[in-house]
Order: structure tokens, then sequence, then C-alpha cells
């Protein structure tokens, strides 16, 4: 665990300790290929947002994680072991709730809960007693007779119970009330702050954004965007919207248009909006200061904003644009 | 309470319309092409049973003398009446009707049994059930539509049936006389399944009680058979129709009626009962279950606790059908008059030895078919919790897939040896009570006890299909089958020894009828171990779930 490995390879220093390093992966599934070429480092501690798109190959990468599915190439380390081979060992050490929770219909979510426990080994039964109060989860109903949420919750409390280093949770809030995503973000908030390390894949982004560290975006099979919050919003553009006295808001939005790294520029009345990325704005900032400008925001992307970007990707046709010039 | 009542009643529909079938016609087309492999699957191989035992039956026996001679062989043997019944004409048709009315109607019901339940229960299980029900399907339609795939696939058999034994020169009253009893086998257990899939509170617990209403079928059919007295049972018994029809001999043609007339009085109770029944719940209730548990202390006893609804019902079966045996059979008054030529035959048909020894190897054999269905469905159960989405709870636990895989299989194969046990064990005692004899407690367990390493084979296959081929472990229903197939039409028909050798039970040892011979056995046990290494390194090889 502590040794630094002798493989030597330079980009690697620095990660010898992250708990979950994929390099290159790429797994397929007939004619599909679910994962093309995928690189993810998740760092000790840190709790890990996983977002893309409907069929981007997040559920793909969670079952290679766990040893579920066998990737056709690529690197692939899970706190320091290979997921296939060592999928016994490593279990010990994870734990792991998936989106759609199936149970055996004939037995009690408290008897599901037990078994799972001894399953795994390590479990903290003072801990257990009070998620399942704290998710106010009916352990002597059958599995048959829960409802999608409560399933999901039975599996959430044998992850969090655990002592697991590792939780890797797919969609885990899919099927919780509002309510019960609060007690959810606190406990998360709790193990990470215990020093457990999270691979959290999610489409709510307020859950990604009050409780991640940092986050990696997957599109097609591949990590198009990883890094902290912040460094993703500075990778994107920021929406400036000018009001500007005496000039004409179409000559200056057809000068605007002409800049590089300025995109979307749009008149709205005797207001112009544009969108502008890092190398950009320079750029539009010099020629706004050759303006009288009278009013001036610049903000940068809401987060969704920011994913829905990103999922559409390059893609103009799905991306939410405004309407460029003349085109009102 | 009061107020659904209300509720339905101001809901009925008018009688002309039916909306609770609404969707019936698109639902049949669904479900066809669910079953597009396994209802043909299901009628070839009826078919071909059929048509294959015609032309062996003509060619061992031509002779009026020498078919004689074999019908008497098998009234005085107690083993073949029970599991067969009597023959009325010793014509090539009689002997046929003989050797296929109980088989193929018995074949036959389950293939109407497991489709109706698949397509109704089993939906509904998957949640499937909701989507059509919300999608407009009326409440109704799923069963409507399985009862008619259902039918058409027993149509398909009776025709084919019919035109097969004509084809090989049989005559067409009495083609038409069988072919529309084992037809009509499959359409009353239909019936059957389509009310048990209303009762059950899972698609599982559907079949369970489909299947044991057939046992039950059977077992009233064999006491018909054996018993003075109690022959008016055949009338009782779907399974007992064909003996009332009489193919090939009275031909009383106009019995057959019975079977759609039953069939069509299940099928209107189950829609009506399907009309008030919430999707994807029985009509009995559920129960609340323990807060939780100091048994299930983990893998071992989970694979336990899921097969033990078919486990308790097998061994109960077992042992039902074990004093079955012990009491009908071998009535010892009738021992006494086996004659230097009858035994001769039975030399032939079941082996040397004596009759009440051959008769308890055969009805051991019997228990050890039964019991082998049993080890394939419960090694099948484990694909079902993988399809089921059960795998990602499990796996992800510091469980190997192998030690999974052999816990099962080692759970599944305890109920296999407490089933075989139990048939031995009743069997015997209730023979041993009604001669006195009490060796022969000991003799009958070693009858059904020594099926075990031919069980064990059968898990294996199916464990293999499992680990390394998934999507193909139903097949493993298929070398069951085969198994069958073998060793009930094996013998009578002279295949040779390497065709007969297949099945695993062909290397039993037949206890207690011969001495102990432990080649057969070991030599099945190490082909077993060698199966479920390769379906562990299968599994080891490719994706879970
Ligand atoms: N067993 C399988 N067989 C065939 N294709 C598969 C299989 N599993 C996944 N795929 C394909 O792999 C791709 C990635 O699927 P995956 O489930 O990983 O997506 P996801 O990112 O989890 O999507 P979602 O947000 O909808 O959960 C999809 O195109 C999917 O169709
Ligand atoms: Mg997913």
């Amino acid at each position: 665990m502590t040794g630094t490995g002798t493989d030597g390879g330079a980009s690697d220093t620095g990660t010898a300790d992250a708990p979950v390093v994929l390099g290159g992966v790429v797994k397929t599934f007939g004619r599909v290929r679910a994962l093309d070429g995928l690189d993810l480092e998740i760092r000790r501690g840190e709790v890990h947002g996983f977002l893309g798109p409907n069929g981007a190959g997040k559920s793909t990468t969670v079952r290679l994680l766990l040893g579920l599915a066998r990737a056709d190439a690529g690197r692939l380390r899970v706190l320091g072991g290979d997921p296939w081979r060592d999928a016994v060992l490593l279990h010990r050490r994870m734990a792991y709730v998936p989106g759609d929770v199936s149970l055996w219909p004939g037995l009690s979510g408290g008897e599901v809960l037990d078994l799972l426990a001894r399953l795994h080994g390590g479990v903290n039964r003072t801990r257990r007693a009070e998620l399942v109060e704290r998710f106010e989860l009916d352990t002597t109903r059958r599995s048959r007779g829960y409802s999608k949420g409560n399933r999901q919750k039975v599996a959430l409390v044998a992850a969090l119970a655990s002592d697991a280093e590792l939780l890797v949770l797919d969609e885990p809030t899919s099927g919780l009330d509002p309510l019960m995503e609060q007690v959810f973000r606190q406990a998360v908030a709790h193990e990470a702050a215990r020093g457990r390390t999270v691979l959290l894949s999610s489409h709510v982004l307020s859950e990604v954004e009050v409780l991640c560290d940092r986050v990696s975006i997957i599109r097609a099979g591949r990590v198009i965007e990883s890094g902290t919050l912040a460094e993703l919003r500075h990778l994107t553009r920021t929406a400036v919207t000018v009001e500007l006295g005496g000039v004409p808001p179409a000559a200056a939005a057809a000068d605007l248009q002409a800049v590089p790294g300025v995109h979307d520029v749009a008149v709205d009345g005797v207001r112009v909006r544009f969108d502008a990325d890092p190398a950009g704005l320079t750029a539009a900032v010099h020629l706004l200061g050759r303006w009288p400008v009278t009013a001036l925001q610049a903000s940068p992307p809401t987060l969704e904003q920011l994913f829905l970007r990103h999922y559409a990707g390059a893609d103009p046709a799905r991306s939410p644009a405004r309407p460029a010039v003349g085109a009102s | 309470m009061t107020t659904s009542r209300v509720g339905v009643a101001t809901d009925r529909p008018p009688a002309r319309r039916a909306p609770d079938a609404a969707g019936a016609g698109r639902l049949v087309r669904l479900q066809l092409r669910q079953e597009r492999w396994a209802l043909p699957a299901w009628v070839a191989v009826l078919v071909l049973t059929a048509v294959s035992t015609v032309s062996a039956i003509r060619g061992l026996y031509p002779g009026a003398a020498e078919r004689a001679a074999l019908a008497a062989g098998i009234a005085a043997d107690p083993s073949l009446v029970v599991l067969t019944g009597r023959v009325a004409t010793t014509s090539v048709g009689g002997l046929t009707s003989w050797r296929l009315g109980v088989l193929l109607s018995v074949a036959a019901g389950v293939m109407g049994l497991v489709t109706v339940v698949r397509r109704t229960r089993g939906d509904e299980d998957a949640g499937r059930g909701d989507l059509l029900v919300a999608a407009g399907a009326g409440r109704a339609a799923a069963t409507v539509a399985a009862l008619a795939v259902a039918g058409a696939a027993a149509l398909a058999v009776g025709l084919l049936t019919a035109a097969g034994l004509v084809s090989q020169g049989l005559p067409v009253t009495g083609a038409v006389g069988l072919a529309g009893s084992v037809a009509g086998s499959a359409l009353v257990f239909a019936g059957v399944a389509a009310v048990t899939g209303q009762l059950s509170g899972s698609g599982r617990a559907a079949v369970g009680s489909a299947v044991t209403v057939l046992a039950a079928c059977f077992a009233l059919r064999a006491l018909a058979d054996t018993v003075a007295g109690l022959g008016w049972l055949n009338q009782v018994s779907p399974l007992g129709w064909p003996a009332v029809v009489q193919p090939f001999g009275a031909d009383r043609w106009w019995d057959l009626v019975r079977y759609p007339a039953t069939a069509a009085v299940l099928a209107l109770v189950a829609v009506a009962v399907s009309r008030r029944r919430d999707v994807g719940v029985g009509l009995l209730p559920p129960r609340p279950g323990p807060a939780g548990t100091r048994v299930l202390a983990g893998r071992w006893s989970l694979s336990l606790r899921l097969l033990r609804g078919p486990g308790v019902g097998t061994v109960v079966g077992m042992a039902a059908l074990g004093a079955l045996a012990g009491s009908v059979g071998a009535d010892p008054a009738g021992l006494l008059q086996s004659t230097p030529a009858v035994e001769d035959l039975l030399r032939r048909i079941g082996g040397p030895g004596g009759l009440v020894p051959a008769y308890l190897a055969t009805m051991g054999a019997m228990v050890g078919l039964f019991v082998a269905a049993q080890a394939v469905a419960a090694v099948l159960a484990l694909r079902r919790e993988e399809t089921a989405g059960r795998w990602s709870l499990l796996l992800p636990q510091p469980l190997s897939r192998v030690r999974m895989l052999v816990l099962h299989l080692a759970a599944a194969l305890l109920w296999s040896a407490l089933a075989l046990a139990a048939g031995g064990a009743s069997m015997g005692a209730v023979l041993a009570g009604r001669t006195g004899r009490g060796g022969l407690l000991g003799d009958a367990l070693a009858a059904t006890v020594v099926q075990f390493p031919a069980v064990l084979v059968m898990a294996a296959v199916a464990a293999l299909l499992v680990g390394a081929m998934p999507v193909a472990s139903g097949a493993a229903w298929l070398a069951w089958g085969a198994a069958v197939v073998l060793g009930q039409l094996g013998g009578l028909l002279q295949l040779p020894g390497w065709v007969t050798g297949l099945s695993p039970f062909a290397h039993v040892p037949r206890l207690p009828a011969v001495a102990m011979s432990w080649t057969g056995p070991i030599g099945l046990l190490v082909l077993a171990v060698a199966v479920v290494v390769l379906a562990a390194v299968g599994l080891r090889r490719r994706d879970a779930g």
C-alpha cells in the first residue's frame, strides 16, 4: 500500500495512493463500445462526482470497479489491487449501492441488512441502528412489499453502516424523497469527514454541487472533463451582458462576433449578450473598453448550464444555445 | 370492503364488451415471440417421441404373439403399471398408447403449465405486467393471451402427433384419440396454471402449486390402475383419461370433450379472478417478516433459504411418491404368481433379480429423475437471481463467484439428498409395514440414495450452463428431458448401449436388484467434479449480472 511502486511512470507521481485509477479503459458489449478509453482518478478522502448523460457509461464503469464485469483493455487499479482478480479481497474494503436495488422478495429488510452485514464482515451495529432510524426504515417489511425508495434505503444503510473505505454509489438517491435526500447528504458528508472515499454517480446536480470535492464528466465512454467545480467553471465560458450608450447594439454585436473565443452573440433590446471562453474574454473586454458601457454583468455559468454544455458536447443541435444574431 | 364492492359493481362492464381482455390479441403476438424457441422445442420433442416409439415397437415386437407376451410381462410388473398404467389392447397402437399415454400427457401438461405461468405471473414478477396494463391492456389480457398461446401449442402437438402416428401406419381413429389426449392434457394444465397464477404470491409459487396438482393427478391415476376397486379414479384424474378414451381400443372419442371442457372452466375461473386481482400480487395476502436474522449467517444459508420452498416441496413430494409406490406396488400375493416366461420378459425390461428388487430399483430411478428436476431447477435459480439483479448486492461483498456457485450447488444438493432419502424411506417403510419384511426399508433407501451421483451430474450440467453459457441456461432442461426419455424408453426400445449410456442414470447400479458396483457412481462423481470446475472457470471469466 505504501510502496511507491517500481513501475516508475512519471505521470503516476502523486497518484500512488489514489483509491481508484483507471487509464484507457475499454469495454465493449458486442458492437456497442460502452467505454472508449476512459481515464479516471479518485483521490483518497474525496467525494468524487460522476456525471454524464444516459448511456454515457457511468454504471459500466462502476461495474468494472467492482469486478462485476471485465474490461477489454486498459489499466484498472482499485485500492491498490486489480478489481477483477482481487475482487474478494477488495470488496472487504468497498461498499456499493446500485441505482435500481433488487432485494430477495421473501426476506424482510432486517434480514437483508443482517445478511449483507455478515457477508461484508465489518459492520458497526450502533451506526446501523442509527441509520435505520434516520432513514425511517421499517425493517420488518418483506422486500416484496418495499417501495423503490425503501429498497434503496436498505442498500444505503447496509453500505453506510459498513466500515468500507471506498463507497461506490450509483444514482443512490434516484428513489428518495427530499427529506431522505437530506438525510443522505448528511450521512455522506459525515462519512467523507471520517476520511472515507466516495464515488457518487448522480443526475442530481444540486447533490453533486453540495457533496462533491471533484467531479468527472463522462460522455460516450470517455471522461471529457475532470476537476473541482471551480476548475470546471474556469474552463467554461463566462456569460456577459452589456448595455452600450450610443453604439447600435447590432453593430456592437457584429464586432463581437468577429472576436475569436466569443460565442452565441445575441441582441436583446438595448442589451447585447455573449459567452466568452477564457481565451476570448480578454479580447472581448478590450473591445468593450472602446465603447461607452453603461451596464455590465458577467457571470460564470450556472452548474446546470455547465453540465448541459458538457452533456451536449460539441453538438450544437443539443446545446441550449441562445438565438444567434439575426436569427431573431 | 364495502366501498371496493360498490366500486366493482359500478365498474363492471356490460356483459357484451370484455375490456378486461383488451389487447389480448396483441399480447398473443408478443407472447408467441417470447416463446418462439421454447414452444417449438416442446412440440418437436413430444412429436418425435411419439413417432419414434411407434416405429420402435413395430420393429421390436412385430408379431402378435410377441406383443401378447410383452403385455403379460407388463401386467405382472407393478412398477410399470404404477408408472404407465395397464395395457388395454395388444396391437402396435395399443402398446404405443400404453407407453405414451401417461408419459406424454405429463410432459404436455408441464409444457402447458410452464408456458402459462411464465407469460402471466412471470412477466408480472419482472415488472412487465404493470407496463402492459398501464399501456392499455386489460388486467385479464395476459391470462387470456397465455391460454391462447398454450392452446395453440396444444393444437400443434395434437395435429402433428396425430399426423405422425398415422404416418407410421396406425389407424386414424386411434391416432386422433391418443394425440387428442396428449393435447388435451396440455390444455387442462394450462388452465390449472392460469388459476394457480392468480392465487399464488409469485410465479415460482404458482409453478409449484400447479406441479403439485399434476402430481396429485398422477397419484390418483396410479391408484386407479393398481388398486382393485379404485378404477373409477381414472375418471377424476386428467392423467387417467387416456385410459378412459382407450385409443386403438374402444376409441371413445367423445370422452375427449372432457379436456377442453375442464380447461374452459378453469380458464373462466382464472379470468374472473384476474379481473379483480391487483397486478403483481396474488390473492393470498402477504405476511410481515422478522426484523432481523441470526440464522442467515451468510452465503450458504442464503442459498438454503432461497431454495427452501421448492426444497421442502420436493422432500414432501418424494415422501408421498414413495408412500404411493410402497402401498400400490409389489402386491405380495401377486408376486407369487410370476412364471418363468414373465420373469424372462421382466429381465429385458427391468433387469434381473426378482420382482420386488426390480420394482424398488425402477421406483428408485423414478425418484432419481424427479429429484434431478429439483436439482436442475435449484441450480437455475442462481441464474434467476442474476437476471433479477441480486448478484449486484452479493458480489460486491467479499464473496467470490466460485464460492457463491459452490455454496449454491451444495445447498441445492442438500435438498436433493434429503428428497432421495425421504422417497426411499417412505417407500421402504410402507412396504415393510405391508409385508412384514423389515429389510425392505434398507433396500428401498439404497434404491433411491444410489441415484445421488447421477443427480449430481445433472446439477453440474446446469451449473456449467449458468457459469459458461448463461443465456442458454434453460437448455439444462433439455439435458434432463433427454435423461427422462432415455431412461423411460431406452430399455423398451432396445437402444444401443452408447445411446442409453449418455444418461447419467444409466450408470447407476440398479440397487437392490443387483450387487453394488462402485465404478459407475465413482465415474459419475469424477465427471460431476470436472463439470463443476469448468462451470467455475466459465463463471470467473464472464461478466456478472
Ligand atoms: N449488458 C449490456 N449489454 C449491452 N450493452 C450494454 C450493457 N450494459 C451497458 N450497455 C451499453 O453501454 C452503454 C453505457 O451504459 P451505462 O449503463 O454504463 O450508462 P450510464 O451512464 O450508467 O447511463 P444512465 O445515466 O442511464 O444510468 C450504453 O450504451 C448501454 O446501452
Ligand atoms: Mg447508470
